[in-house]
């Protein structure tokens, strides 16, 4: 699944992200966006996509934070050579935000779904639409677009509507 | 043997007639010699005496009967090795014969002439198939103008090859412009409306072999000291919106007389649109002139009558000729007036880079000169400020997929937690220091660069930043265009 790049150093802490890669042909053609989960499950390095200076590593992570990674540390799983990251853990509060638990939300608003697309922008976010955070690092609900207070002129009759 | 009457009929069936001796002494049939032979009396014997009595098959001797003995409105066909002379007595009007050497039944049509043809109209209705047709027989020439419409033509079976568009005579959508074709003699004054074929006979015209500006004939009209602006004429069909090119050259052979290649506008009722919206050539030089003139088709138009004419009412006997005539299609969006744009079978050429799309409310120019962004990359880098001054702090993403374009970046600090903080980058902060009585602020200037494989955000500063800063990050690829 589509999920962006966290860079983390010594001490876990995010010190960078990578919303998107969007790759190309030789001749610039655009191809698709890289797939780093993918590339992470079947062994692949993330240095094969990025450095970053100061990090000791990167990791796929399922959810769009923004620059509101930066506020979490990282908590990893697995052997050696086949690390990913099963936790986000907020520097300030403690907030945990478990990729089991979202693995498990995504899972079930799929099949939910039968077999329709799913839309699972609300738990995950997007490449350039990262999930809105409080304070504390929790998930806000996605603002309700709300119509704005305004002067209003009067549809005149015979008019449409639409202008 | 009869004796019936004066007659008497031999055993040989040879009619015999003696004296008759019928009246006093009666008569005596007994002969006295034997009939057969020359003793007895032959006389000939009246018509009326062997009406519907002769048998053709055996009694007529065979070659016997001269084609003269026939009755006048008898004329039997005779094979011939050779057209017998016209005219002849022998052969009046009517008369038929086969000639031998080309296996053709002739007619003597009119007393003066024999002839091998048919006339259509004796050609019984509707009874010539397909294969009664030779392959490659009907061109176009054959087709009545107009006859082909577009539900007779099979769907589908025509395709963007097939059409030619373009200047040139390939191009032209008159029938003949080029006078090139005719049904009768050169350089004779005609009034026979098919002797030039597409066009519509005005007055008495020509088609003329001993003067052309190319090919091998032109028209040339004449006139008749009566009518005004006549001449000859063509309907095309036109479609709304487009744009038609009309050109041709003409002359009149007196200088002052107006010789004119025009058109006019129709509506599809055929009424008047428009005198004279294309007006090619119009000159009084008695040399060929050219010319040409373009127009756009309005709604409500549905031909262009093209027309070769003298303008007013020249002297009767004036001559003025014309050739070359051409309606041609312009190609929509092929070229503008300067020709920066070419659309042909190789597609689009891009004249210095340059491609003009013009459009209602103005101009686009997409120029090759200008360079185009994609966003190739994004995200955040977190930059961490140490304590103590002067130093540099930095942070910085390297992609590292090879990508084949020169990167561009850009970058503004971004904390979601207060919009109002994100501004583009480089950024001057001014952080105070406490308990300092000089140096009261901390420059520090937020900057970003990149290389072509490298993205770096990084922080001049003389002392220190009391917040992690965030900065979100576009790596942009530059598109070569």
């Amino acid at each position: 699944m589509l999920s962006m790049l966290l860079a983390y150093d010594a001490d876990g802490n995010v010190v960078g992200t990578l919303d998107h890669v969007v790759a190309r042909d030789a001749d610039g053609n655009v191809l698709g966006l890289v797939d780093f989960e993918a590339h992470e499950l079947a062994g692949g390095e993330m240095t094969d996509v990025w450095s970053v200076e100061d990090a000791k590593g990167s990791k796929s992570w399922p959810e769009w934070l923004g620059g509101r990674a930066g506020e979490f540390r990282v908590e990893l799983v697995g052997p050696p050579g086949a690390k990913r990251i099963a936790a986000l853990v907020h520097k300030r509060s403690g907030v945990r935000r478990d990729r089991a638990v979202l693995d498990a939300a995504v899972a079930a608003r799929i099949a939910a779904a039968g077999g329709a697309p799913a839309d699972i922008a609300d738990l995950v976010g997007g490449p350039n639409r990262p999930l809105q955070l409080d304070a504390d690092g929790r998930s806000l609900p996605p603002a309700a677009p709300a119509a704005p207070v305004l002067p209003v002129l009067p549809v005149l009759p015979g008019r449409s509507s639409r202008g | 043997m009869s004796t019936h009457g004066s007659s008497v009929i031999s055993r040989h069936g040879q009619y015999v007639r003696t004296r008759s001796t019928h009246g006093s002494a009666g008569f005596d049939p007994t002969p006295t010699a034997p009939f057969y032979g020359s003793q007895a009396d032959v006389e000939p014997m009246p018509v009326s005496d062997v009406s519907g009595q002769i048998d053709g098959g055996s009694q007529i001797l065979p070659g016997s009967i001269p084609p003269t003995a026939f009755a006048s409105t008898i004329r039997p066909p005779m094979v011939v090795t050779a057209l017998p002379a016209l005219p002849s007595s022998s052969f009046p009007q009517g008369s038929l014969v086969f000639l031998t050497t080309d296996q053709k039944l002739y007619r003597n049509t009119n007393g003066s002439t024999w002839s091998k043809a048919t006339d259509g109209a004796d050609i019984l209705a509707d009874s010539i198939t397909a294969g009664q047709i030779a392959a490659a027989a009907i061109g176009v020439s054959e087709l009545a103008a107009g006859a082909v419409t577009a539900d007779a033509i099979a769907a589908g079976t025509i395709s963007a090859r097939h059409l030619a568009i373009g200047t040139g005579q390939n191009g032209n959508l008159l029938r003949n412009g080029g006078f090139e074709e005719g049904n009768g003699p050169s350089d004779v004054w005609s009034t026979d409306g098919s002797l030039i074929p597409g066009w519509s006979r005005g007055p008495s015209w020509q088609w003329n072999s001993t003067i052309y500006a190319s090919g091998t004939h032109l028209l040339s009209l004449l006139s008749d000291g009566v009518v005004s602006n006549w001449g000859c004429s063509q309907r095309v069909p036109v479609v709304p919106g487009r744009t038609y090119r009309l050109s041709g050259r003409c002359w009149p052979t007196t200088s002052g007389d107006t010789a004119q290649i025009l058109a006019h506008a129709r509506a599809a009722d055929g009424s008047n649109v428009a005198f004279n919206a294309l007006v090619a050539v119009s000159t009084t030089t008695p040399s060929s002139q050219s010319g040409a003139d373009t127009y756009t088709v309005p709604a409500g138009v549905a031909f262009l009558d093209v027309y070769c004419r003298w303008g007013g009412t020249p002297v009767s006997g004036r001559q003025f000729h014309f050739d070359d005539v051409a309606l041609e299609l312009v190609p929509a969006a092929a070229q503008n007036a300067t020709a920066e744009v070419v659309i042909d079978e190789a597609g689009i050429a891009v004249t210095n880079g340059k491609i003009t799309v013009n459009n209602p409310s103005g101009t686009v120019l997409i120029d090759g000169t200008s360079e185009i962004f994609l966003l190739a990359a994004t995200g955040t880098l977190a930059v961490n400020t140490p304590t103590g001054s002067p130093t540099t702090n930095s942070n910085s993403v390297t992609l590292t997929l090879g990508l084949p374009y020169v990167p561009a970046a850009w970058a503004y600090r971004n904390d979601n937690a207060d919009p109002n903080l994100m501004a583009p980058l480089p950024e001057t902060i001014y952080n105070p220091i406490s308990g300092a009585i000089r140096n009261s602020k901390r420059i520090n200037v937020i900057k970003a660069s990149s290389t072509q494989t490298t993205f770096r955000v990084y922080v001049d500063h003389d002392g220190g930043m009391n917040i992690s800063t965030v900065y979100r990050y576009f790596i942009l690829s530059r598109q070569a265009f």
